[in-house]
């Protein structure tokens, strides 16, 4: 149910703008400019990346489903808009769904590593207390293995003090969760001479389709990082193992690049010949930068009048699709600029 | 070195106290600079034969082997047990962590390597650059057409082994003929080769072939045995679809049983829980695919279930043979029904390319070649370029390569040989395809025959065989009836709340 309230609740956010592929690109968190676009575009921030594995298939398989059962209208080819039926679905039980712990854009890849580190932490602190040093550790990963190496070499003296610390922790910070997913969390973990449940072991105990399993540990691992972040205080162990993490959204790699040689001082067109990348690769890259950087010169990419006209055009027309901006706009204004300044008016709004 | 040393190096090293059978005696060959061959079966512990000596030898010990989730499991252990020098190298593995390694070979004294890579130009040339004590060819049947896993890529080995520099050579099967083996020592040029052939039959195996009418007829006698015996099951399945399905149907017609499912399509986590739950008595039954089982040593699995016809005696020898290692009376059941005859024969179509393809990827070359084209660099891209799937597209790159028809992705066009390439390229798919089938000729013959299931099972492998005068198969008498194993021990399931379990988890 999980599954189907995430993706009615972006379809819904995104309406008939984009075909239903853009809710699965936001879903499986591609890192695409088009995608990052949309999420902040269609407040879709905190769903990005919340089922990164979710096959193809199955998401088509799920509209259709959706379609069928009237939750969904099939508005044009690969269209779809929510029904008035499926708007009353998801009032009806996103209450008792856990939708606001979501928080995919910041948590990214913190929220994945935290959890990988947290699961290995509890199994090595475990069995080292009960002098069992060679066991199969859960999570392969060669990060998640060298912190919890580091950590534990760093901290070894006072083992006997990390575990009651780490348990109290746990413990007050699970209260803050609802017993069912509590007990999802702690069915996950892995200890002396106990091994944690398989998402589909989870599935049959908490009587949820398989699907929803990794999104529930997801979103638990995402309001535990939202908690730690607001009472980091009470949470010393907890919060270390977040501290390294960065929390902040990231410019795809290609788009960091050209921002460092925007900052260099170099124009669109001499960032395309170094890189032997298309103008509007790179223009596709200013646009990401604008997303996410706070002190964006608009100005540099257009006068002031271009971009009083562009505000006053999304205001008069209220949509955001950039063919009707357009033709409401002169002709020597380009999409570049007006994407630009969607980017820029949606950051503002929030 | 004595046998006190080693029984010493053993236990420091393993932990074991004493050597199983044909391991000290392939370790005290391996040791002394021998090429040696060794057939041990399933379950004896052939990895130690070159574990223990690749921590006492003075240079690398490299070994090959095809199965990249059983590299990684041993990997896992050794490190585990505190040998850290140890890696697997792959073509999964990131290209960063794997170039790290590759410029640090040197701090390694255990390399698992997969076949294909290691013939890389690149890779063979950094391994050139060390010593290499020992070679270990694992798997050794996937050398020999004969066996029921050829693998192209291991028919290279005689030159990487060249190129090496002549290491001593380590062959290992758990499954070769008479013949596999022949074909083994040759390929390998394994000069004055010393053989450890041990029999693979299992005298506190008890067998049982039972047909079924269809795949309910199977679930209900599943789940009854599964009710009246409470001891570690696994049943291995052709699909991982069935293994999940049958799986939650028995869930739920055993609900005081812990029941699982594993194949290699899981998340690596799941994979690892299930696995080690098995391991731990945290389960009672796991419904797997063939991926399941490779490395682990689980001593008490009691019954080992075959859902579906395996393809040819030799998995099915391995796969019985993960029963019962502790030796304690096990038992082996394979159900059939009329309409699985049909199942493994589909994927032998599903393993070759069929006739037609192989004249249309002729022609598609021909043209590509003239058009001044190479082969796309991928694999999946190449294999899906001619419509094949990736182990036909492997089949046939191989037979191509063979030929001198196309060196990596460059293509050699030749009009006076292109035909009568073609034609020994479709001979050898079609010697193949007879092979597979009368591997699985053999197989139905076993579960038809109407003499002693013990007899016939190994008397393609070894000449003779120990006989057992109770509890032998059901051909001989023996029914579930005349079985009483020990139960498993009823463990308290943990039904409390979360504080609780957390409690227990964290601070006991």
């Amino acid at each position: 149910m999980l599954l189907e309230a995430v993706i009615l609740t972006c379809n819904s956010h995104i309406k008939q703008d984009r075909t239903i592929a853009a809710t699965y690109h936001v879903l499986t968190g591609k890192r695409s400019i088009q995608t990052l676009q949309d999420a902040h575009l269609y407040a879709l921030e905190s769903f990005f990346g919340t089922a990164k594995s979710l096959d193809k298939q199955v998401f088509d398989k799920k509209v259709d489903q959706l379609a069928r059962e009237n939750l969904l209208r099939q508005t044009a080819p690969s269209v779809y808009q929510v029904s008035s039926q499926g708007e009353e679905w998801l009032k009806h039980h996103s209450q008792q769904l856990p939708m606001a712990y979501f928080n995919g854009l910041a948590c990214h890849e913190a929220g994945n590593l935290f959890a990988k580190r947290l699961l290995l932490l509890v199994q090595t602190l475990t069995n080292s207390q009960n002098n069992h040093f060679s066991f199969i550790p859960v999570v392969d990963h060669q990060d998640a293995e060298n912190w919890v190496r580091q950590f534990y070499q760093a901290n070894r003296f006072q083992e006997n003090k990390l575990l009651p610390q780490l348990y109290k922790e746990l413990y007050h910070l699970l209260k803050r969760f609802s017993d069912r997913e509590a007990g999802m969390f702690v069915d996950r973990l892995t200890g002396y001479k106990n091994y944690g449940m398989s998402r589909f072991q989870l599935a049959e105990k908490y009587s949820l389709p398989e699907a929803d399993v990794p999104l529930y540990l997801l979103a638990i691992t995402h309001q535990m990082l939202t908690l730690l972040e607001e009472e980091n205080t009470k949470y010393r162990v907890l919060t270390y193992i977040r501290s390294d993490l960065q929390q902040s959204p990231m410019l795809t790699n290609s788009a960091a690049i050209t921002q460092r040689l925007l900052h260099q001082g170099n124009t669109i067109s001499q960032i395309a010949a170094k890189r032997r990348l298309k103008e509007n690769t790179i223009y596709d890259h200013v646009v990401e930068i604008a997303l996410y950087d706070a002190n964006f010169p608009t100005e540099h990419f257009m006068d002031r009048n271009t971009h009083l006209e562009i505000i006053h055009a999304i205001n008069q027309k209220k949509t955001q699709k950039l063919k009707q901006l357009k033709e409401a706009v002169h002709d020597e204004i380009s999409y570049f600029q007006i994407r630009l300044v969607l980017a820029r008016t949606n950051r503002i709004k929030k | 070195m004595t046998e006190q040393v080693l029984e010493h190096q053993l236990k420091k090293y393993f932990a074991y106290d004493s050597f199983r059978p044909g391991q000290k005696e392939i370790i005290r060959n391996v040791l002394k600079g021998e090429n040696v061959l060794g057939i041990l079966p399933t379950g004896s512990g052939k990895s130690i034969c070159y574990q223990l000596p690749a921590r006492i030898l003075p240079g690398i010990t490299v070994v090959v082997s095809p199965l990249i989730s059983l590299m990684m499991d041993q990997v896992k252990q050794l490190r585990a047990t505190g040998f850290k020098e140890v890696v697997a190298l792959n073509s999964f593995m990131d290209p960063a962590e794997r170039k790290r390694v590759m410029n640090h070979l040197d701090a390694y004294k255990l390399i698992y390597i997969s076949p294909e890579l290691l013939q890389k130009a690149k890779i063979l040339d950094s391994f050139k650059k060390q010593i290499i004590s020992l070679l270990t060819v694992d798997e050794a049947h996937c050398i020999s057409q004969w066996g029921h896993e050829f693998r192209p890529d291991y028919l290279k080995l005689d030159r990487v082994k060249r190129q090496l520099g002549n290491p001593p050579v380590l062959a290992l099967s758990a499954t070769a003929t008479p013949e596999v083996q022949q074909d083994i020592v040759q390929h390998l040029a394994m000069n004055g080769c010393v053989r450890h052939v041990y029999p693979m039959d299992r005298e506190n195996l008890s067998f049982l072939v039972q047909e079924a009418a269809d795949d309910q007829a199977k679930q209900a006698m599943i789940s009854e045995i599964a009710a009246e015996f409470h001891v570690p099951i696994l049943i291995y399945f052709s699909s991982r679809n069935d293994a999940q399905e049958v799986a939650s149907a028995l869930a739920d017609k055993l609900p005081d049983r812990r029941i699982a499912f594993y194949h290699g399509g899981m998340e690596q986590l799941d994979r690892i829980s299930v696995q080690q739950q098995f391991m731990n008595s945290q389960l009672d039954l796991i419904c797997c695919t063939s991926a399941f089982g490779m490395g682990i040593d689980k001593s008490d699995i009691r019954l080992v279930i075959h859902y579906h016809l395996p393809p040819q005696l030799e998995s099915f020898i391995q796969e019985i043979g993960r029963a019962g290692r502790d030796g304690r009376r096990s038992v082996s059941l394979l159900l059939f029904s009329p309409k699985d005859m049909m199942l493994p024969k589909s994927f032998i179509q599903h393993e070759l390319p069929h006739p037609k393809s192989i004249f249309t990827v002729f022609r598609q070359l021909k043209e590509l070649f003239l058009a001044g084209g190479d082969l796309p660099h991928k694999e999946e891209e190449t294999a899906q370029l001619f419509q094949l799937n990736e182990i036909q597209w492997r089949f046939l790159r191989q037979q191509l390569e063979k030929h001198g028809m196309i060196k990596g992705n460059r293509i050699f066009y030749n009009e006076a040989g292109w035909d009568d390439h073609c034609q020994a390229i479709k001979r050898q798919r079609d010697e193949r395809e007879w092979l597979k089938e009368s591997k699985l000729r053999e197989m139905l013959e076993w579960i038809q025959e109407k003499g002693c299931l013990r007899r016939n099972l190994y008397k393609n492998f070894q000449a003779s065989y120990r006989s057992v005068e109770k509890q032998c198969c059901s051909n001989c008498g023996f029914s579930f009836a005349d079985w009483d194993p020990q139960p498993t021990a009823r463990q308290e399931e943990a039904s409390g709340s979360w504080e609780i379990k957390l409690k227990e988890l964290l601070l006991s």
